[in-house]
């Protein structure tokens, strides 16, 4: 007989019963409403909402399942505060405080009946809405499978949120309707915070796993946001705070409210110091993480490299090319970064605020001087404008091309002229601190400016900006049969300083010169070269080199199987050539020698990576590990070679590095002697010219 | 102290700027009712809060049956059975409902004596908690307090607001339920006559100090009220012994002492009285006299 769980249990259930019954009954009526709403408003029967027509099913699959969820959330916090503070709202609590029963044997036993009870609502929520929704008819075979999964889900952990928050707040209130109020507001709380925190450091993520070897579910969940994952400690926090405030201290006294409080408001405060604390260590172990798979900022003057991960980690370190020590973190995102001619400075554009976690979508530029990493000047920038490239004309100004996204997708291209914008920016220096001026903009070029243009600085130093610009982007779209019959042509534009303003006069027309993306003048400017996606009766990709002093494309013989084409210093072209049969070369074209075949990689596949001056080509060998799973895999490494520009020959890298090729496919270059390394043990440089001595990078 | 059935030790408690208990003693023997007597505010109720655990106090030591309440709150609850004047039952309930409830409560609750108990007291067991009066409720409550067979019993102003006869069962009831050895009884209430007819000790409380405690018979022979006559008027300053109270009307003086038996007479005389007096009190008397005594002279309905 003696049972004080199983006597509590029964008579919180008993206590409950009439709650319960509503729950079950609302839910049961609440299709037959929602359709009797649908109706009436798609008769324009009810005031200030009207639908012009409705599909049942799918009041089924949003409407209703969305009002059960929020009926859940209710009756959750309803049956939490009936069961926590209905005693002391009628003058009860005492004749169980008066029995020899353990405080905390009470409050499970309550939870367990306010647990008990949701359940049975919820998953008799779930089967009344399973009746409708199966006599109705499946739309599509298993949607209901689905849908039951996500509606329980959600609503389970709607309920325990309820629940937690309904705990929380019978700790502070003696009235249940008050409290329920309360355990709603509450447990909106640890959700709104998640989704403010989440928002405002997304990059800010727990955990790594590799993704490529992962299906993408997986990923979305190893990529939560510690903000995100924050708030959500403080549903068990409210459990403690219920479990402090009625289980400890005095029974019947003083001090209940305070005990739930020193529980709440420190793990309140704890969860943001946690997030202030844990957000910017999870930027950079995040970008730390996914370095080895980013890109690489080598400065012109080879002391400094900027190093960002790749992935969605793209922050970045400033660091020291001799010694591997890290100077200065990039917030997330950090992308175009650009060095200035001397490597004095380098700009970059960035959403990360002033403690390096991204607080906001809208961008700004970043100015830092190389050699201490501070910032000097900062120009922030709308949201609606989206930063195309930086570059650097001469000593002191930064081109800024944006390109606004106000863009319509239906628009002419007659009238898609006026979309490219230059901003001019002059650095300066004012009361000590630095400032970027914005000096002129609005540099209308001529024809449709949209996506399919670039911009080249064809070396450090030259006052110069060339665009290339497709003659024809709007039909840009090699999934429509049309592609075959447009102009291809680009007409490239140099865009030149003259005084405090900026000059453009279009110079070339190259015929059939867009490939979608893939073209790239030579150091000095003079040539081009793109990769044209289908030439000659086979309809293969081929590269095309044209001379743009003498307007006329240069003869390079068999030019199909194209892979890495770089340019180097003396405007030598060389890249990757692989046959039908797989069989790889090395081929250069050197204005003055023509086409030569330098290296013969055999069955191998070869990677080909330019270092910053031009004067030296980085070839690797490797055997691809072919995985249908993973298209960019990894692929073991079969030997390095090195190519000096204009030499005409390859020779073999003494390296010891064996780490396997990934998916780097932007340079491996820290500056011009250096190579960057990533392997299980971390990251370092290496030297091409003292191969095996390497610097780590810390 | 051991042997005690319930011993408080210089126990303190506040609430906020409010002292409840100051320092108060009591010691309740087995075998005995102890009449805990004093105003509203006074302290009864948080003393018997204070040995069940309830409440906790600031200073002092307390003990249930050897247990500390604070500490062993449940070992004390088990061997503690408590009727309040607010009885806190579950209206929705019946009475058979709530009396199966608080069963499963108890290690210790005798289903036979329960249920005889509530024959006696002639509870219908159908009948929901509340549809029922309030002299019934106070029944319900008796039954639940004592089923259990405590060692001690703890009533907290048990028939506050019931007719007579009720009142009259429901002590009756209280007697007939304490174990007939080792079982006591702590009666808190400021109905005196109540208290006088079942308790054998009694101690009054005002503003948490205990002022006078006792075996009530001998406090009722030892406090006594002597009405002295002057020719005169009575002299302004008077030495008397064992002076609790005095009250002047035209030549007569009213005065309660405590003890001094014959040395209260003697020296009245030898103050110029020409006729003394001696008449018993009741224990309403007694404790109004003591409450003007302690230089507490407002008038209460209830003391």
């Amino acid at each position: 007989m003696h049972s004080p769980f199983k006597a509590i249990f029964r008579k919180e259930w008993k206590q409950s019963s009439v709650l319960r019954r509503v729950a079950i009954l609302l839910t049961v009526l609440l299709p037959p409403f929602v359709m009797m709403v649908a109706e009436s408003a798609s008769r324009g029967w009810v005031p200030m909402f009207s639908i012009k027509s409705y599909d049942v099913t799918q009041l089924f699959m949003d409407a209703v399942p969305m009002i059960l969820v929020l009926g859940w959330a209710f009756f959750a916090a309803l049956f939490t505060a009936q069961a926590f503070a209905g005693d002391r709202s009628t003058g009860n609590e005492s004749f169980l405080l008066e029995r020899p029963v353990l405080r905390s044997l009470t409050w499970r036993a309550r939870l367990a009946a306010v647990t008990a009870n949701g359940l049975i609502v919820l998953l008799g929520g779930w089967l009344i809405w399973l009746g409708y929704f199966l006599y109705l008819g499946d739309p599509i075979e298993g949607t209901y499978l689905k849908l039951s999964g996500l509606l329980l889900g959600v609503g389970l952990a709607v309920m325990l949120a309820s629940i937690c928050g309904g705990m929380a707040a019978t700790a502070f209130l003696d009235s249940p309707m008050i409290g329920v109020l309360g355990g709603l507001l509450l447990a909106a709380l640890p959700a709104g915070a998640a989704v403010f925190l989440g928002g405002l450091s997304p990059y800010a993520v727990l955990f790594r796993i590799d993704y490529d070897t992962f299906p993408s579910p997986l990923i979305t969940l190893s990529r939560l946001p510690v903000g995100m994952i924050l708030p959500v400690l403080l549903y068990p926090v409210y459990v403690a705070v219920s479990w402090f405030a009625l289980c400890r201290g005095e029974p019947a006294g003083r001090g209940s409210r305070a005990r739930g409080a020193k529980v709440l408001v420190p793990s309140i405060f704890g969860v943001l110091v946690l997030f202030l604390i844990m957000a910017p260590l999870a930027v950079r172990a995040n970008v730390n993480a996914y370095m080895d798979n980013g890109r690489i900022y080598p400065s012109p003057d080879s002391s400094r490299t900027i190093l960002t991960g790749g992935y969605m980690a793209s922050g970045g370190w400033l660091v020291d090319t001799e010694t591997g020590e890290k100077l200065r973190f990039f917030g997330v995102p950090t992308d175009m970064v650009t060095w200035s001619a001397d490597g004095r400075f380098v700009a970059a554009v960035t959403h990360g605020n002033s403690i390096r976690w991204s607080s906001s979508w809208a961008p700004r530029i970043d100015l830092v001087e190389a050699e201490t990493g501070e910032t000097m000047a900062s120009l922030p920038l709308s949201e609606n404008e989206w930063i195309r490239d930086l570059v650097w004309i001469g000593e002191e100004l930064i081109i800024v091309t944006i390109d606004h996204v106000a863009w319509e997708w239906d628009q002419k291209p007659d009238k898609a002229g006026e979309m490219v914008r230059f901003f001019m920016l002059k650095r300066g220096m004012k009361e000590g601190s630095g400032y970027l001026q914005q000096l002129s903009h609005d540099l209308p070029i001529p024809g449709p400016g949209w996506y399919d243009w670039r911009i080249y600085t064809p070396a450090a130093g030259v006052e110069e900006i060339v665009l290339a610009i497709a003659k024809d982007p709007i039909g840009l779209n090699y999934d429509k049969a049309s592609d075959v019959d447009r102009d291809r042509s680009v007409i490239l534009h140099k865009v030149r300083l003259e005084g405090n303003r900026l000059a453009s006069v279009p110079t070339v027309e190259v015929p059939h010169g867009l490939s979608g993306g893939n073209y790239t003048l030579s150091r000095s400017g003079r040539y081009f070269w793109t990769v044209v996606p289908k030439v000659g009766p086979e309809q293969v990709r081929g590269l095309l080199l044209f001379d743009l002093v003498r307007g006329e494309e240069v003869d390079l013989g068999s030019r199909i199987g194209v892979f890495w084409p770089n340019w180097m210093a003396g405007d030598e072209l060389v890249w990757v050539q692989r046959d039908k049969s797989d069989h790889v070369q090395l081929h250069s074209w050197r204005p003055e020698a023509g086409l030569n075949v330098v290296f013969d990689g055999g069955s191998d596949r070869l990677g080909l990576d330019t270092s910053p001056n031009g004067q030296t080509a980085l070839i690797t060998g490797y055997e691809r590990l072919d995985d249908p799973e993973v298209p960019h895999g990894p692929g073991k490494r079969t030997g390095t070679w090195l190519y000096e520009a204009g030499s005409g020959r390859v020779v073999p890298m003494e390296t010891e590095y064996a780490g396997y090729i990934s998916g780097r496919f932007y340079t491996n270059w820290a500056d011009p002697d250096t190579l960057l390394r990533s392997g299980e043990d971390g990251m370092y440089f290496e030297s091409v010219r003292e191969p095996g001595k390497t610097v780590e990078i810390r | 102290m051991s042997g005690q059935v319930l011993t408080f030790r210089k126990v303190s408690r506040r609430f906020g700027s409010t002292v409840a208990l100051d320092g108060l003693d009591l010691n309740v023997e087995p075998g005995t009712v102890l009449g805990l007597i004093g105003r509203n505010g006074a302290g009864k109720s948080t003393s018997l809060r204070l040995a069940l655990g309830h409440l906790h106090p600031d200073a002092g030591d307390i003990r249930v049956l050897g247990h500390d309440p604070v500490t062993e709150g449940i070992k004390v609850r088990e061997q503690v059975g408590l009727m309040s004047e607010e009885a806190s039952l579950y209206g929705w309930m019946t009475v058979r409902e709530i009396m199966t409830f608080a069963a499963g409560l108890h290690p210790n609750w005798d289903p036979a004596f329960a249920e005889s108990f509530r024959k006696r007291l002639d509870l219908d067991p159908k009948r929901k908690i509340k549809d029922l009066s309030r002299g019934n409720k106070a029944k319900v409550s008796l039954v639940l307090a004592v089923a259990v067979r405590p060692r001690l019993l703890l009533l907290d102003d048990p028939t506050s607001g019931l007719d007579p006869l009720v009142r009259r069962e429901v002590l009756e009831g209280v007697l007939e339920s304490v174990p007939a050895e080792g079982g006591a009884v702590v009666y808190a209430s400021h109905l005196i006559h109540d208290v006088e007819r079942i308790a054998d000790q009694v101690t009054v409380l005002d503003e948490g100090k205990s002022i006078l405690e006792g075996d009530l018979e001998k406090i009722k022979a030892r406090v006594r009220r002597v009405r002295a006559v002057f020719e005169n008027e009575p002299p302004e300053q008077l030495t008397l012994p064992g002076l609790v109270s005095v009250e002047r009307e035209n030549r007569t003086l009213l005065v309660v002492a405590d003890g001094a038996n014959g040395e209260l007479e003697q020296a009245l005389q030898n103050a110029g009285a020409v006729n003394v007096t001696v008449e018993p009190l009741p224990l309403e008397e007694i404790l109004v006299a003591c409450l003007k005594g302690s230089g507490l002279t407002e008038d209460d309905d209830h003391a």
